[in-house]
């Protein structure tokens, strides 16, 4: 059964790429170019419904276990039995994959219905749902797999899919460079995932989920494996989330990646492809919690990313850059989340954050496709007569994300500010505070001048500009109403108590099964009580969001004014470009491997040693080839000779060797 | 050994009984009918394979020896007659266009075509040297003269002649090796000369150095791989898809027979020996095959390198029995999807008067027969050893079984081996579907395509789904150890 | 006694193959092997193997070796027709003495294990080697290599059809 929700898109990606995209079926089976792109889009969001609805169903059914066993595992067949390493092809279906699992496919069909509306005009149609499908496979693979080694092959296969969509119009050669950027980062941190694995392996002796875990919260093993041993395997699978979840430094990448289509954007680089690292690290809460200096590490980064991310948004013009360094920036609170070991609530915000951000991806994917390709916020404004749908929506999730009270992103970023401060980590709570107003103040400044005030587009862009047919719209509707009230699964326990809805965090609870070690609260004085940290994260909502309002509604002449004070004018120059970090790589690394590679290796050890060598064995082979030729002259005489030479070597060979 | 058990023992043989009537039924048929599609006979031979596969599986059941001896039809033998049968069958299915394509003379063929076969049968089974020699003549001369088959092509002649020359020098060899053995020992049994076996009696040696050398040669393996280019390069398309399974698959039957069963007690020796062959085979194999612009020159080496991947697994054998022993099973079986199914495509895309045989010749195959280039991609990724084909997982048992046994060195030179054969194997991929068309391809036949269709789904099923073809690999290479356990 | 007839007829039969390899014209060279077939009879006699001694002479010296001569005189092959390697000559032969030295070599040694052919005991029954002893066992413990035998002859009927057989075209 969960088979088939991995299949289901499989299938879907092999249909639409063997018959469509591949061209076959106009060549066998004719039909008009609009009737082949309703038949793709039928299929390709047609699969992934199926793997949701199947999804839905398994969940209900994991509800009616027993809570001690709150898994469902199904194998689908061993492939390579060889001793004790067998590469199973296991499915696990529990509360932590659950999740995931339901998140990736309904979000997933909202984007891919969103995308037959969005792409409709494309060219690329049938490839486009093809890669989607691919993609939607592999991250089931990814969160299904009950093995590392499947979770491997999900995530690399996410990354081939990111690489293909990222480099859809691969014609623009700007474009088919972001996304090897991509895939080459990416690779670094896969590097280390994959060191990671097989340091699990050496370690345990196992690449299984259950056997490895089992192994790891038994006291009598675990006192045998130095506490290092666990901190490198925590560390190790981090560098993977560095590079897959744009983390510092491996960030870098998703800014670029917005130079694919939009929904591509909304689905792969906002909620589910990029949160493969976070879900990885809530599967391996064993190791994390057992590793106190990793957990420090991965927090630290984690904030550090977010606070950076912030600081680069609230400068940038391009509508979709500024979302992808929010991604960056959501990504790190996720991370701060599960890194100091509160994974329900790191989890929980990625749920949110799936919800709103898809939600303002797709908004702007809306108004980028009515404004035929305008993505400078600069020639926007104005548009609420002309998009209302997108006007309410993208509203919506600009305050969800900026955490306003009672909308989704408010409960989901509260929980992992709450953990942070509850654990300890004083700084990191006090650094995810500012990057909270900072959140509220770019993602309230996007809003205003996108949509208000008054309209500053071209009279030709005004010409065109078209509110986005249902296909688009109706997604956008579902997920603005998840981002509304989505938050409530997750109330956390103390506000249900008052509010007497249950007494205790329903989605951390349902969580509960798949974590291992559980966070016990001491006994300890704390400065800011619950409600405390709720009123310090609602102010800061309304800080950045105020800010905003006051400096690009009330007073639009104000940011330039600021932009000439001296101190501001050079921040602001450092945000708007990144704070020169690609260019900081660039010579750092990039230069310097050139170099290296061109003028020392290239120059001196490839044209000599290398090429040397290639070219030795090929002219060798070519020597052997032409020795074996005049070895084979056709001559009857000459072989029957040789078999007689061969046949006494062995003879002899034989002979000697079974008397001596 | 009296009337009865004569009687059973030709019950016990219905398989390959099977497959001489129909031989004779084929040539005597062919003189009642008129015209000269003769389809007739192609149904005829493909039913007679059919009760031969039907009666075979029996042997599965029921182990038993037959002709006193003579024969001993157990697991290991049925499972080598499923290759010979099942590649057989689909090599006449391949045949069937091609032949009406040639202007070959239809009931010869299909007759010489069954006669092998029942030659290789024979082999599988044989316990001793007489009809050990008898099956492998009944084999190879049928062979030889289906390389010969086109008299209009003079290179089909001139192959048909090397091989006639060169196998008989093999089987000359042959024979001493077994007049050696027999002179030392007094028996033709292989168990019996098992008893018997002296090492230090250089009798004994020679004898299984002489035998092994014909063995070598059959398998096309160094230091006797010279007419295998030549050969199957001349020989008509389809016989070559024939013999490049067949005739290698029924040489190490044999050669696993006797030398497990009855030199065991050289084992050291001949491990050694298969262990340099087996490395000079590869390389050779596959160095040769880089530089060749003829596809089927190319797979002739390649078929080459794929004997001394087999060999891998036979020298495996000497520290893991039943590991090593399966994977060349395993191997074989795999080995007759893959490379029945790219002479196959050759086969189907050859016109009258000239045959699908250089890279010129397939190219561009993507845009007009796409099926027919997809099938081809499939064959010569599995030759490749690229997962999910089958041919990656006889690559990876037989390399498996290696580095159990811990002939490291080996398989590490296999694998280098196996890496290199990918720049040509894909290269005719390359030819297939990016390059223009260069020759005209022949229209749609549909039961050449029934075939290849079976092929490719084979080897990617086959592929993806291994367990049940090596389960029977396991379970035949286990009755085989048995039966010399209980020696 | 049957020493010395031995080492006669083995020295004819090997110098017989050593002709008919190298001789330049066709005809001598079947009848060298004629020699050497008449001497690998006498060699079966020494075995007490008279059927087969009978069947080599009646057979494959008479029947097949005629055939061959009729043919070899038939297609009239001359001298010059089969042309002859000078240089590469002496090295195979070299190489072929090389081979067969060797071989003897470790034949011979493992002749040193067997009795010499006199003292050797060779329990016969009475049948063997005579027509009555080779067809009994040949019809019932070595039915299946003589029935096996009749497909290879079979095949090779078919095998002179396909080559010899005009065309209908």
């Amino acid at each position: 059964m969960i088979a088939w929700i991995i299949l289901a898109p499989l299938f879907g990606a092999l249909i639409n790429g063997i018959l469509f995209a591949s061209g076959l079926s106009r060549r066998f089976l004719g039909g008009s170019e609009h009737e082949e792109k309703r038949i793709v889009g039928i299929i390709g969001c047609g699969v992934v419904l199926i793997s949701a609805l199947i999804s839905s169903f398994l969940f209900f059914k994991l509800e009616a276990l027993h809570p001690q066993q709150k898994e469902i595992i199904q194998e689908l067949y061993i492939w390579i039995p060889s001793g004790d390493f067998a590469a199973r092809f296991e499915f696990l279906f529990d509360s932590l994959s659950c999740v995931m699992t339901l998140v990736v496919t309904w979000v997933s069909f909202l984007i891919h219905v969103y995308s037959v509306g969005y792409m409709q005009e494309d060219k690329s149609y049938s490839r486009y749902f093809t890669y989607l499908n691919i993609f939607v496979f592999f991250m089931l693979v990814l969160v299904l797999g009950n093995n590392f080694p499947l979770m491997f092959i999900g995530w690399e296969g996410v990354g081939l899919a990111s690489y293909l969509l990222i480099g859809f119009w691969y014609d623009d050669p700007a474009k088919a460079t972001a996304g090897r950027k991509a895939f080459i980062v990416n690779r670094i941190g896969d590097f280390g995932f994959i060191l990671g694995i097989f340091l699990i392996f050496f370690v345990f002796g196992s690449v299984n989920y259950q056997e490895v875990f089992k192994k790891a919260i038994d006291p009598e093993f675990m006192s045998a494996i130095p506490g290092v041993v666990v901190t490198t395997i925590a560390l190790l699978l981090f560098v993977g989330a560095v590079g897959k979840s744009a983390q510092f430094p491996l960030y870098v990448w998703l800014p670029d990646a917005m130079a694919g289509p939009t929904p591509v954007s909304a689905l792969i680089h906002a909620a589910t492809m990029v949160t493969a690292g976070v879900y990885m690290t809530a599967r391996c809460n064993v190791f994390y919690s057992q590793s106190p200096t990793a957990q420090a590490f991965v927090v630290s980064v984690a904030a550090f990313t977010a606070l950076l991310a912030a600081t680069i948004a609230i400068t940038q013009n391009d509508i979709k850059k500024v979302l992808a360094y929010s991604t960056v920036s959501q990504l790190g609170y996720m991370f701060m989340g599960v890194g100091c070991g509160a994974y329900a609530a790191g989890m929980f915000h990625l749920v949110t954050h799936a919800f709103f951000k898809a939600l303002l991806f797709l908004g702007a994917g809306s108004v980028i496709h009515a404004l035929g390709g305008e993505q400078d916020i600069r020639r926007m404004g104005g548009l609420r007569k002309f998009l209302p749908i997108t006007f309410i929506t993208f509203l919506i999730g600009t305050l969800a994300i900026s955490g306003v009270p009672l909308l989704s992103g408010f409960f989901s970023k509260d929980e992992i500010l709450s953990a942070l401060y509850e654990r300890g980590y004083t700084i990191h709570w006090l650094i995810g505070l500012i990057t909270a107003v900072l959140t509220a103040f770019y993602m309230m400044r996007l809003y205003i001048l996108t949509f208000g005030g008054k309209t500053r587009m071209s009279e030709e862009v005004k010409h065109h500009i078209h509110e986005s047919p249902y296909s688009m719209a109706i997604p956008l509707l579902i997920l603005a109403l998840l981002s509304l009230i989505g938050g409530y699964i997750g109330i956390p326990a103390f506000m249900g108590k008052i509010l007497e809805i249950h007494d205790s965090n329903l989605f951390e609870e349902f969580l509960g099964s798949s974590i291992f070690v559980k966070w016990v609260q001491p006994e300890e004085y704390y400065l800011f009580g619950h409600w405390t940290l709720v009123e310090f994260a609602t102010i800061a909502a309304f800080l950045g969001i105020g800010i905003a309002i006051f400096m690009y509604l009330i007073k639009p002449s104000l940011p330039e004014t600021l932009a000439k004070v001296p101190v501001i004018s050079t921040l602001y120059r450092g945000s708007y470009a990144k704070w020169f970090v690609d260019e900081i790589y660039g010579v750092a690394f990039t230069r310097t491997f050139i170099v290296l590679s061109k003028d020392l290796l290239w120059a001196n050890f490839d044209v000599t040693i290398i090429d040397g060598a290639v070219n030795g064995v090929g002219s060798i082979a070519r020597g052997a080839a032409t020795l074996l030729r005049t070895a084979q002259a056709g001559i009857l005489r000459f072989y029957a000779a040789l078999m007689a030479l061969g046949a006494v070597a062995i003879l002899i060979y034989m002979v000697v060797s079974a008397r001596f | 050994m009296d009337s009865i058990e004569a009687l059973r023992s030709t019950l016990l043989i219905g398989p390959e009984l099977a497959l001489i009537l129909t031989g004779l039924i084929v040539m005597v048929i062919d003189a009642l009918i008129k015209g000269k599609a003769k389809t007739e006979l192609f149904w005829i031979a493909l039913l007679g394979l059919a009760v031969s596969f039907v009666l075979n599986l029996e042997r599965f059941h029921q182990v038993s020896s037959a002709f006193a001896g003579a024969l001993s039809l157990d697991e290991f033998a049925a499972y080598f007659n499923i290759i010979f049968i099942v590649g057989a069958f689909l090599a006449i299915v391949l045949s069937k266009d091609y032949i009406a394509k040639m202007d070959l003379r239809a009931n010869e063929y299909y007759a010489l075509l069954l006669f092998s076969t029942s030659g290789m049968m024979i082999l599988s089974s044989a316990k001793e040297f007489m009809s050990l020699f008898l099956g492998f003549e009944i084999m190879s001369i049928s062979v030889y003269i289906l390389s010969g088959f086109n008299r209009r092509s003079t290179r089909s002649s001139e192959a048909g002649i090397k091989y006639l020359v060169l196998g008989g020098f093999a089987s000359a060899i042959l024979l001493y090796g077994i007049a050696l053995i027999y002179g030392a020992s007094g028996t033709i049994f292989l168990d019996e000369i098992a008893k018997r076996f002296d090492i230090n009696n250089p009798l004994y040696l020679a004898g299984t150095a002489l035998i092994l050398v014909a063995f070598i040669f059959k398998i096309g393996a160094f230091p006797l791989h010279q007419w295998v280019p030549d050969i199957y390069e001349g020989a008509p398309m389809a016989v070559t898809g024939f013999m490049s399974v067949g005739v290698k698959a029924a040489a190490f039957a044999i050669l696993l027979r006797v030398l497990f069963e009855g030199f065991s007690q050289l084992e050291t020796s001949w491990t050694q020996v298969l262990w340099i062959v087996s490395v000079f085979t590869m390389t050779i194999g596959n160095l040769a095959a880089l530089t060749q612009i003829s596809i089927k020159r190319m797979l002739a080496y390649s078929s080459i390198a794929h004997a001394g991947y087999i060999l891998v697994g036979v020298v495996a054998a000497y520290g893991e029995k039943k590991l090593g022993l399966s994977s060349v099973l395993y191997y074989l079986f795999s080995y007759t999807f893959m490379n029945l199914g790219a002479f196959g495509v050759l086969t189907y895309l050859s016109m009258k008067g000239r045959e699908c045989e250089t890279l010129d010749d397939i190219s561009g195959l993507w845009v007009k027969k796409p099926l027919t280039a997809v099938a081809l991609g499939i064959f010569m990724l599995s030759l490749a050893g690229v997962p999910p084909t089958i041919g990656f997982f006889a690559k990876y048992r037989v390399f498996l079984s290696g580095v159990r046994a811990e002939f490291y060195w080996l398989v590490v030179i296999g694998i280098l081996n196996s890496v290199l054969s990918a720049y040509y194997y894909l290269r005719v991929l390359v030819y297939a579907y990016m390059r223009e068309e260069k020759v005209e391809f022949p229209s749609f036949k549909p039961i050449s395509a029934v075939a290849l269709t079976i092929l490719t789904i084979g080897t990617i099923i086959l592929g993806i789904f291994p367990f049940y073809s090596w389960d029977l690999a396991l379970k035949a290479v286990d009755s085989f150890l048995l039966a010399l356990q209980a020696r | 006694m049957e020493t010395i007839i031995f080492y006669v007829f083995a020295a004819t039969s090997v110098i017989g193959s050593l002709v008919l390899v190298s001789h330049k014209n066709p005809v001598a060279s079947a009848l060298s092997l004629v020699l050497t077939l008449f001497s690998t009879a006498v060699l079966f006699i020494l075995l007490l193997a008279h059927f087969i001694a009978l069947i080599q002479v009646l057979v494959y010296a008479g029947a097949i070796m005629v055939l061959f001569l009729f043919t070899v005189m038939f297609l009239n092959l001359r001298d010059e027709s089969l042309r002859f390697d000078a240089v590469k000559v002496p090295v195979k032969l070299g190489i072929l003495s090389l081979l067969l030295l060797i071989s003897g070599y470790f034949i011979f040694i493992g002749f040193k294990k067997i009795p010499p052919l006199n003292t050797m005991v060779i329990s016969h029954p009475e049948p063997f080697g005579t027509v009555e002893g080779v067809g009994e066992v040949l019809f019932s413990d070595y039915l299946l290599p003589f029935e096996l035998t009749s497909v290879l002859i079979v095949v090779a009927i078919l095998g002179v059809v396909v080559i010899a057989k005009r065309r209908f075209d």
